[in-house]
């Protein structure tokens, strides 16, 4: 019973709350997404923070995602040992530049008065649970290898069953608790995004990859259109 | 003035992903356990190459180095999600391993239950596997576990390295360097 | 032919009394919020000097700008900072970012302190505080810190516009009887090419077309501060309350009202000068690609003259409004930038051709050889241009990319101004001599008396000629304009706060 609620009734509030909330934000308060940078007020740090941290952290979700929506070209990529030891290291690699990224940003904000005055309470809870999230990311990578294995047949098929709405939890109620930790965690930093800065994640400015760089607009113009 | 364009891009992302992730396949076959004469067939090196991941199984489960370990085998090991298998075949039955690798019987591990379910082994695969996790025992077990932890540290400091080589030009204090380069000329 | 109305600039530097009128009246109207304190839309600079922020024209530092290829053939222009590959690269840390101590640290006073303290043995005092985090800061550092070349042995030696002058021309800027120094007011240059526009990932900064007015679209604003590092003037700032970056907006809302920007109306130097230019759109590609020396003469070919019938033809058929024609016809920043070319723009190396001009100072002239005390300085002037107090070369550098002969014509139809009305009205200068210089400087008596009156004598209205606006018009037919009532500046009907 536990078990349905925490692997499939939390799994699909979190997503609704994350999905619905942000697009409402998105709607009725445009105003307010913004990645609130504190760059202007501490750069030192900053650097190290939040370059480790995103260079970590975004290929690692975008490993994840991969994880669940293409597991065949996945597993193609780790099909002798030897590339799933590289697959690994590599993924190993990422999780802690993103682990020490977060530590650092948590310290600066800790050290920095300038940039406290500019952190809100869902700003520590937001990083706490991200630090929190990176740390057993990596237990689990450590301590439980090869995670790029036994993924595609844990989590990718209870998401999938997820994604079909015929939940399956029964792949993944049966591992360590470590793990169950690790993805409820990601649940719940999904469900908080339309409540916190993470909202920046879906302002990824992809258009400026072929936008004209020069913008002029005619307000009679485009009242005539 | 509302501009929808980022919101697009999120509900196509949200959209591709739960699409693609919902279009995983189905059980490929029912399982069947290897009989007492097919055990008798098994071939230890077939059962390495499939164990390590080097052949892979007919109906596309994974390699059983994902989670296992099994002697020395592997440069940096095997898995370490599941229990060590180097001397497992003198702690269980043929038929109670044959039962956890087929899901047939009563002795299943919870974890491999669903994997080896949807994508079963054949009979002679299971034979193999037994044969190599036989021929295995006693084999020395090394722990490789520093060295996982040591590349992966030495990879993160190389990364942290390239990224400050990289923006090395980046923008530091230009008041607070001039100020104190000058005042330090004057004195 | 895409012709395009530009509301622009002229400021003349010699009428600069370095008061700061300006930026308190910018700073009172729109940058006195949390977040904004650091930020100076309109700023007042001691040249030389290193500006606000520290040392901004130095761009290998602050990488602001674009750049022409360095090839023969074809050369493209490219942004300083980053192309458009390395812009993803560089979201997570600007890698141009100036913080906030390259600016200065805004700070206020306790002064409840003053009231407030308990009876002692000693005087309350009321000690600066930071007004970011409100803790005691020890002042090192503000906007214009260096005003007047205060501490000029740190400040004013490490101008980057000293870097290619010779040794003779530095030691004439710091010995006493020698030094000069002028005031340099700037605001946002409302460029064709504006880097800020350029760099913005989100697209959110745009060029209004009826008035050539940038924006920053409050809403699309992501903060991702590329703007700030792209801007070569630092002219867009980031709010560290709010995670939006900011600038100048030329007071639009007065401009709509047919009101002067604020730090306009409130020049005390009437230093000055607003009004329409029509340029041709299509000739800013070519533009920005000429070399160095040619980018001031090739600005001024942009920009169309308002009189000519087929300008005016075309200008009709670009959709601009015969109201704002008008108003471009009697524009005095047409008159600097074009007819006279006295007015340059500000660096027109970085190629965002900006659309604030400056006429340059010409300042006590003074011949750096003088021997007998008084001799006649008039007859002298055009052959002490090359030795004058100013160094023709710093100017230069800083209004025409190092072409000194563009500087030197504004210069030489400046002095023969001043020859020509001296003769009127001192007259210790003879008719012929008069005649000369005018001759000299390539103009009419007519035109002489037109730059002396436009220069002393201009009304209010000759100022600032703003083109009629019918925004209502425009805007009615996108919004409803009830459905606006009751809302605040950026139009929107709550406060600006940081998001969540
Ligand atoms: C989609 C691509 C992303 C972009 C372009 C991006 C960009 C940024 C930027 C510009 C900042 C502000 C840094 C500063 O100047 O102070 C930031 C902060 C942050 N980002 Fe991201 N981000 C992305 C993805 C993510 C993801 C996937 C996560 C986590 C799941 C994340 C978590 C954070 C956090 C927690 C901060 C606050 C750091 C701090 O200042 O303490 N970001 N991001
Ligand atoms: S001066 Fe103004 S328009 Fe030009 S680049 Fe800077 S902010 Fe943009
Ligand atoms: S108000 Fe006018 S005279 Fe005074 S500093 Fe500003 S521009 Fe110069």
């Amino acid at each position: 019973m536990l078990n349905v609620l925490l692997f499939v009734v939390f799994p699909y509030v979190a997503l609704a709350i994350g999905i619905v909330g942000t697009i409402y934000r998105y709607l009725t308060n445009q105003y307010s997404f913004t990645s609130l940078s504190s760059q202007l007020l501490e750069n030192d740090w900053q650097f190290w923070g939040s370059t480790l941290w995103h260079y970590g952290i975004l290929p690692t979700t975008v490993i994840h995602l991969a994880g669940f929506t293409v597991p065949k070209i996945m597993a193609a990529l780790h099909s002798t040992p030897e590339m799933l030891y590289l697959a690994e290291v590599a993924g190993k690699i990422l999780g802690i530049m993103a682990l020490v990224g977060v530590g650092i940003l948590l310290y600066r904000r800790l050290v920095s008065s300038k940039v406290r005055t500019v952190t809100s309470p869902v700003d520590w809870i937001v990083l706490a649970l991200l630090f929190g999230q990176v740390l057993f990311g990596l237990i689990l990578a450590f301590g439980y290898r090869w995670g790029a294995a036994w993924f595609l047949h844990t989590a990718t098929p209870w998401m999938a069953s997820l994604a079909t709405f015929q939940p399956a939890p029964q792949y993944v109620t049966a591992l360590p608790l470590a793990h169950k930790i690790h993805f409820l965690t990601g649940f719940l930093l999904f469900a908080l995004m339309p409540f916190s800065r993470l909202v920046h994640i879906v302002t990824f400015p992809t258009s400026y990859a072929w936008r004209r760089l020069q913008l002029v607009i005619w307000t009679r113009r485009k009242a005539a259109q | 003035m509302k501009h929808k364009s980022e919101i697009r891009q999120l509900l196509i992302v949200l959209f591709l992903t739960a699409a693609l992730a919902g279009c995983e396949g189905a059980p490929s076959e029912s399982p069947r356990a290897a009989s007492i004469k097919e055990v008798s067939l098994g071939n230890a090196e077939n059962g390495r190459q499939l164990f390590m991941g080097y052949a892979h199984f007919e109906n596309e489960g994974p390699p059983c180095m994902g989670c296992h370990s099994v002697g020395d085998n592997g440069i940096l090991g095997g898995g370490a999600l599941g229990p060590n298998l180097t001397n497992v075949t003198t702690e269980k039955t043929d038929d109670d391993i044959i039962s956890v690798l087929s899901n047939t019987g009563i002795v299943i591990s919870p974890v491999m239950l669903p994997i080896y379910r949807d994508d079963p082994l054949t009979p002679q695969e299971q034979a193999d596997l037994l044969a190599f996790m036989k021929a295995s025992v006693g084999e020395r077990e090394t722990n490789k576990e520093w060295l996982v932890f040591a590349v992966s540290v030495a990879g993160t400091l190389g990364a942290a390295l390239a990224l400050g080589i990289v923006y090395r030009h980046r923008l530091r204090s230009v008041r607070r360097i001039m100020v104190e380069k000058a005042e330090k000329e004057l004195r | 032919m895409k012709i395009r109305s530009q509301v622009s600039m002229v400021f003349h530097l010699d009428k600069c009394i370095g008061c700061h009128t300006c930026s308190i009246a910018c700073k009172n109207i729109w940058t006195d919020r949390e977040g904004a304190e650091y930020m100076w839309w309109n700023n007042v600079e001691t040249k030389p000097g290193v500006g606000f922020p520290t040392q901004w024209e130095d761009q290998e530092k602050y990488h602001g700008g674009w750049e022409l290829e360095d090839k023969p053939k074809n050369p493209q222009l490219k942004l300083k900072l980053q192309n458009r590959l390395q812009t993803f690269a560089n979201l997570f840390s600007n890698p141009a970012m100036p913080t906030m101590d390259d600016y200065y640290e805004p700070w206020t006073y306790k002064y409840g302190d003053l009231f407030n303290s308990p009876l002692g043995d000693d005087q309350p005092t009321a000690r600066p505080v930071s007004r970011v985090d409100g803790k005691p800061i020890d002042i090192k550092s503000g906007p214009n810190w260096d005003d007047d070349l205060s501490g000029s042995n740190i400040y004013a030696v490490n101008d980057p516009l000293l870097e290619s002058m010779s040794d003779d021309d530095k030691r004439r800027l710091f010995s006493i009887e020698q030094l000069f120094y002028f005031y340099m007011p700037r605001i946002c240059n409302h460029c064709l090419n504006a880097g800020c526009v350029a760099a913005c990932p989100s697209g959110a900064i745009y060029k209004r077309a009826e008035d050539g007015v940038v924006l920053i679209n409050q809403d699309k604003c992501r903060g991702w501060r590329m703007c700030v590092s792209a801007c070569p003037y630092k002219k867009t700032y980031y709010n560290w309350a709010t995670g939006k970056s900011e600038k100048c907006i030329l007071c639009y809302p007065r401009l709509e009202t047919g009101q002067a920007p604020a730090c306009f109306h409130s020049c005390v130097g009437r230093i000055r000068y607003l009004g329409v230019l029509l340029y041709d759109a299509d000739q800013i590609p070519d533009a920005v690609r000429v070399p160095d020396e040619q980018l001031v003469q090739r600005q001024r070919e942009m920009i169309l003259d308002p009189n000519d019938p087929s300008v005016i033809a075309a200008a009709k058929e670009s959709g601009i409004p015969d109201g704002v024609i008008a108003a471009a016809q009697r524009s005095p920043v047409y008159q600097y930038v074009k007819e006279w070319e006295l007015a340059l723009p500000l660096h027109p190396e970085y190629r965002t051709l900006p659309m604030l001009f400056y006429v340059p100072p010409l300042l006590p002239v003074l011949n750096s050889t003088q021997e007998n005390g008084a001799q006649r300085v008039e007859a002298e002037l055009f052959s002490s241009l090359e030795k004058a107090r100013v160094p023709v070369r710093y100017m230069s550098r800083m209004l025409s990319a190092g072409n000194d002969e563009v500087v030197l014509k504004s210069y030489r139809k400046m002095i023969g101004v001043r020859i020509y009305k001296r003769a009127e009205t001192v007259g210790d200068v003879t008719a012929e001599e008069a005649a000369d210089a005018l001759a000299q400087a390539n103009m009419t008596a007519e035109e002489a008396e037109a730059i002396y009156r436009l220069t002393s004598l201009p009304t209010y209205q000759e100022r600032f000629v703003i083109p009629p606006y019918s925004r209502e018009g425009d805007i009615e037919e996108i919004y409803d304009p009830q459905q606006r009532k009751a809302e605040s500046g950026f139009g929107k009907s709550q406060g600006a706060h940081r998001g969540l």
